[in-house]
This record gives structure tokens, sequence and C-alpha cells, in this order.
């Protein structure tokens, strides 16, 4: 199993006041499953993929990671984790408007020991794939909404990461280039990457085989996609 | 994390916060400025006394008029005329015959407007004795020096230092004109050969006359300005001074060393002086290094602390993707480095600069002056510079590694 999650909490303490944000959720996720977590703001969703990406600790219950212990790493080997084993993607693309779009998309094998001739080649190869061969020294600040987030895509992926993780990544696009991230990372689970999508919109999040409803930090319901929620869920985003 | 990408990152800091980053570099520039000065003035310094000992020799004595304690100069240095010393003094010293003393040669000096044909300037004389070419190690380009007749007889004889011979007469050989120091007709008797110039006495720019001349004819004075006497050999430098002190005390009935009305000391000594300013400017200008480096080194620190703050969501991006604290305490690190680096080159190319005019100033005003950039000086910079970096970087940059990534990356 990738990520087996047994009755997970996850409390912040704040001056003595201890809110529970996660009450413990119960999910495995198997290899190359396109999995959404959904749910509105304040329902937990953001910080069980903070935890799931290794950015946060949790506070009760297990997380398995291929089968190693997460709750057992130290703060260095979070980060070898995230470095090695996740990608990441943002509603806000989070891409460094000093550095060109191919340093960019390098980014992540900067803190690898990959060498620099290999860098820019599976930099250069990424981005031919999302389509943006054409802008590799662009400054993002001069790309569109759309061109970022397949800029941050080809990021996620230099690092050949298990698990994808997608926060609201059509967040702030508009339709049609949202449709065409979605499509981006139902290509890239066709090819047999894991994505974990986090999202509040229905519509966004059935572009996943299966959703996971998250509200006051329980699961409400984890349940497959049908091809006909699918194809319609495609249907709005075009 | 290479360290090429975190310099480059401050060099965009750099550029894009001009203003900003100039003021902030302004602290470590000076500093490391000042260290490079600090640090190649000192052997100019060296140079610039040992070629005055090599010119007049370091085995001379001086007397000047006026007391003087063990802590401050006579008054006589100050400019202040004291008539205590007389020729007489001068006369009487060398016929002690003291076995050390080899020759001794004495001085008035003034100036005044000197007329050539109808060409009026303003120069320096000295009026001196017959000795002063073996005292002072000067020799005799063209023609000769005055005798002790003339030196004695009011003679109307004048010797031109080098520079001014050139500047009076221009290419024409002076040997045998005749020129007018005030109101009196003076014969050109000799040249001396260039010396360069030295602290103790520009001899290429001054006119020399007999020293009755000078006292009688030209300043109507009968005492005189100062002696220099050369002692056989270094070592018998103090015997001699005892020997100077006890006829001067016997001529001028004092019995008290307190009452001395005349100072008597070494080359060796008065150069001695000269380390003790110098040294002084060093300590200053060491102490402006110092608190340059020090406020630059705080300034840094705001900056940086500026940076990380505006780079928040950078640094929650970085962790992210997988830096860890060390890596991004190691970037912030090499930024700070990188930028007081930079600081510390302007500084050393603008000490260097500065050095340079400094030795075409000195040598302007014909000064022995050696341009040196002591590259104990530019290694010195560029360490002290980057060590500023580190020491006032780490702050900042553990700040920056202690940023909770999903803060971070939600900062705006």
């Amino acid at each position: 199993m990738l990520i087996s999650v047994k009755n997970l909490q996850k409390d912040f303490v704040n001056d003595d006041v201890v809110t529970s944000v996660l009450k413990g959720v119960t999910f495995d996720i198997k290899k190359g499953e396109f999995v959404s977590i959904m749910g509105p703001s304040g329902s937990g969703k953001s910080t069980l993929m903070h935890i799931l990406s290794f950015l946060d600790k949790l506070t009760g219950g297990t997380y398995n990671f291929e089968d190693r212990d997460v709750s057992q790493l130290n703060d260095d080997e979070l980060a070898e984790m995230r470095s090695k084993k996740v990608g990441f993607i943002f509603q806000s693309f989070n891409l460094l408007n000093r550095s060109s779009v191919l340093e960019n998309v390098m980014l992540p094998l900067v803190y690898t020991d990959t060498s620099a001739e290999e860098r820019v080649k599976k930099a250069k190869d990424l981005l031919e794939k999302v389509g943006l061969s054409h802008r590799l020294q662009y400054s993002p600040g001069k790309l569109s909404g759309g061109e970022k987030q397949r800029v941050a895509i080809a990021r996620a992926l230099i690092n050949d990461p298990e698990v994808i993780f997608a926060d609201e990544p059509t967040g702030n696009l508009d339709s049609k280039s949202g449709a065409q991230v979605m499509k981006i990372l139902q290509d890239l689970n066709d090819q047999g990457h894991t994505i974990i999508l986090v999202t509040h919109e229905k519509s966004t999040a059935e572009h996943a085989e299966r959703i996971i409803r998250i509200k006051d930090g329980v699961i409400l319901e984890d349940a497959k996609v049908s091809q006909r929620q699918r194809a319609s869920g495609e249907m709005l985003n075009k | 994390m290479n360290i090429l990408e975190s310099v480059k990152n401050s060099g965009h800091m750099i550029i894009r916060n001009k203003m900003r980053s100039f003021l902030t570099m302004l602290g470590i520039i000076i500093g490391i400025t000042a260290v490079m000065i600090v640090l190649s003035v000192g052997e100019s310094v060296q140079g610039l006394i040992l070629n005055e000992v090599k010119s007049i020799g370091s085995n001379l004595v001086g007397v000047l008029p006026g007391h003087s304690d063990e802590n401050s100069p006579p008054s006589a240095a100050f400019g202040v005329v004291i008539t205590s010393l007389k020729y007489e003094d001068g006369e009487a010293i060398l016929k002690g015959n003291n076995p050390y003393i080899e020759s001794l040669a004495m001085y008035v000096s003034g100036s005044d407007i000197v007329t050539i044909e109808d060409n009026k300037v303003s120069a320096a004389f000295y009026g001196t004795t017959a000795s002063y070419p073996d005292v002072q190690n000067s020799s005799i380009e063209e023609g000769r020096f005055f005798t002790k007749e003339e030196e004695v007889g009011n003679a109307r004889v004048v010797v031109l230092g080098n520079q001014i011979a050139k500047d009076l007469f221009g290419d024409q050989n002076p040997i045998g004109m005749k020129m007018k120091i005030k109101k009196s007709s003076f014969t050109v008797i000799g040249i001396f050969k260039k010396k360069g110039g030295s602290l103790v006495q520009n001899e290429d720019g001054n006119l020399f006359v007999p020293i009755s001349t000078a006292q009688n004819i030209l300043l109507g004075i009968n005492h005189i300005s100062f002696m220099r006497i050369k002692i056989d050999k270094t070592e018998n430098i103090d015997g001699a001074i005892e020997y100077i002190k006890d006829t001067l005390r016997d001529r001028h009935d004092i019995a008290d060393a307190k009452e001395d009305d005349f100072f008597v000391n070494s080359t060796a000594q008065a150069l001695e002086t000269i380390s003790v300013i110098t040294d002084a400017l060093r300590f200053f200008l060491a102490a402006i290094a110092a608190i340059s480096l020090i406020v630059g080194g705080f300034g840094i620190m705001n900056i940086m602390l500026a940076t990380v703050q505006e780079r928040t969501k950078e640094i929650g991006l970085r962790k992210a993707i997988g830096a860890k604290n060390a890596d991004i305490t190691r970037q912030f690190l090499v930024e700070a480095m990188a930028i007081t680096f930079i600081s510390g080159l302007i500084g050393i190319i603008i000490g260097s600069l500065l050095l340079v005019l400094i030795s075409v100033i000195i040598n302007a005003m014909n000064y022995h002056w050696d341009l040196i950039i002591s590259p104990l000086s530019i290694i010195l910079g560029c360490i002290v510079s980057i060590g500023i970096g580190l020491i006032f970087g780490i702050a900042p940059a553990r700040k920056a590694s202690l940023l909770n990534p999903i803060e971070a990356l939600r900062h705006e």
C-alpha cells in the first residue's frame, strides 16, 4: 500500500486552547489512484494534505507511506521525503518570478544530487510535455495563469514523485485553463502517477476516480466516482 | 543548493533595491577601505622613514634652541623664534675636538624676493656653513660650494638647489650669473645634485648662502636657527650628545638640565616621532574601520532580515520541494556573505584608488612615497568582509530556516 492512514488525528494548540482539526480519519490510497479530498474550508482537508505530504506532523493515529511509519521521521527525513516522494501543485502557483521558467522547473533538483546537465535535460523534457518548450527563458511573471500552472506541474514532476499533491490547482484559473490543467492531471494519472487533489469544488473533485469527503475533521464519505460523473465533471470544466 | 545560485540571488537583491543595498553596503565599503589604507600606508611610511634615514644619514644630531622636556618637542619646532643659540656655540663645540664629532653645520633660514634680470620670484634660502655638504651628504653637480672664508666673510655667493636652478634659469648654465636676493646682488657659484624630497629639508628647492651673509645682510640677526652635527658612528651618538650638552651648558652658564635653553636629539629620534604620528593616525583609521564594519554588519543583518521577510513564501516553497533547514540556512548565509564580499571588493578598489591618489599627491609634493598596496590588506579585506557576512548573516539565516513551511507558503 502506498498510503495507509489509520485513525489520524491532528490537534493545534494555541495558548492552551486545543483545537482538533482531524478527529481520526482512516483510509488507504493505492499506487496509481487519482483521489480527491473534498470539503468546505475549515473541514481539515488542507491539514490532511499537509500531513500526507510530509509538511506537517500528526498528533495521533498512524500514517504509513510505502509501509514506513512517517511519525518516526525527523525534520531532515521529512524534507528528504518531500524531495524524493512528492510533487506539489499549488493554487497560487508559487513560482519564483526572478528565475526563468526553466530554472523554476529545475528548482527541486537543487536539493538532490542531480548533475546540472541532467537537471536541464529533465526540465526541458517536462516543459515540452506540458507544451511550454517555447517559454524556457521567460520570467513566470510574463505567463498566463494556465501557463504558470503548467510550469508548476512540470516542476512537480521533475523528481519523479510517487504522489502529486494538487491543492486547489484550478482555483486561480479561468475555466478553460482549469480544464487544461485537469486534463493534464488525468493524463498523468493514466500514465500511472498517483494524484491527490484537494478542493472544495465538487466539479473539480469529480475528475478523480474516488472522492474522500471530509467535514469537521471526519470523513463523511469515501466513494468511487462513476464514469458518468467523471464525464460530467469534465463537461463542467469545458 | 549551490553557491553560484546564492551569489546570483544576492546580485538580484542588490540590483532590485539599488539605493537600499548601497546604503547597507556603505558601512562595509568604508570599513574595508579603511582596513586597506591602514595596512598599506604603514609600509609606505616605513619606506618614507628609511628613505629619510638614507638621505640624511642616521648619525646626525640636531641642536635646536629652547627648552624641551621628554614629552614635547622644543618650541622652536612650532616656529617660535628663540635667539639663545649662537654661531659661537657651534664653534665652541668644534673646538673641543671631540673624537666622535666629524663635522658640524649651522643654519639660519628665511625667504625673500629673488630677482634675476627683471623676473621676481619668492624663494626660501638657508644661510649655512661651509661644512653643509659634508653634514648633509650632499654633492655639487656643477661649480663649487662656498669656503670657510666666504662663510665668515659675508660673501655674496649663492649655491642653488637642483630644482630651483632649473626654475630660475631654465636651460642656461647659472654658474657665474648674478641674482638679487632682497636688495643684494649675489653670484651663483654652484648647483647641487638632485636629491629628492625629504621631510627634514627640501634641498632641491632652496638657495644656500654663507651664514654670515644671511645673518648680517639678509636677516639682520645674530642667532642661528639650528645646527646639525655629524657623528662618526651610530654607537657614539649618545656620547656625543652628552658632550654637546655639557659644552652648551658650560657656555650658557646652566647648572641644571631643567634650565636648558637648547634641545639636542638624533635624527633617529626625530624620525621616531614621525612613526608615533603615523601610528596614531593608523590607530584612528583602524578604529574607524572597526566601527564601520560593526555598524555595516548590523546593516547587513537588517537587510537580510528584511529579505527573509520578503521571501517568506519562497522559503516555504523551497522547504515544500525538499530543502532541509540546513539548505535554507546555507542559502541565506551565502547571500549575506556575497553581499559583504561584494562590498569588500568595492572597498578594496576604493582603498587602492585612494592609496594611488595619496601616492600621487605626496610624490607631487616631492617626497619619497612608495605606492604599496599590500597583498595582505587585500587578503584580509576579503576575509574580513566575508567574515562579517557570516557573523551577521547567521541570525537572519537561522530565522529563515526555522520558518514553518505551511505558514510560509500562506504568507502574502
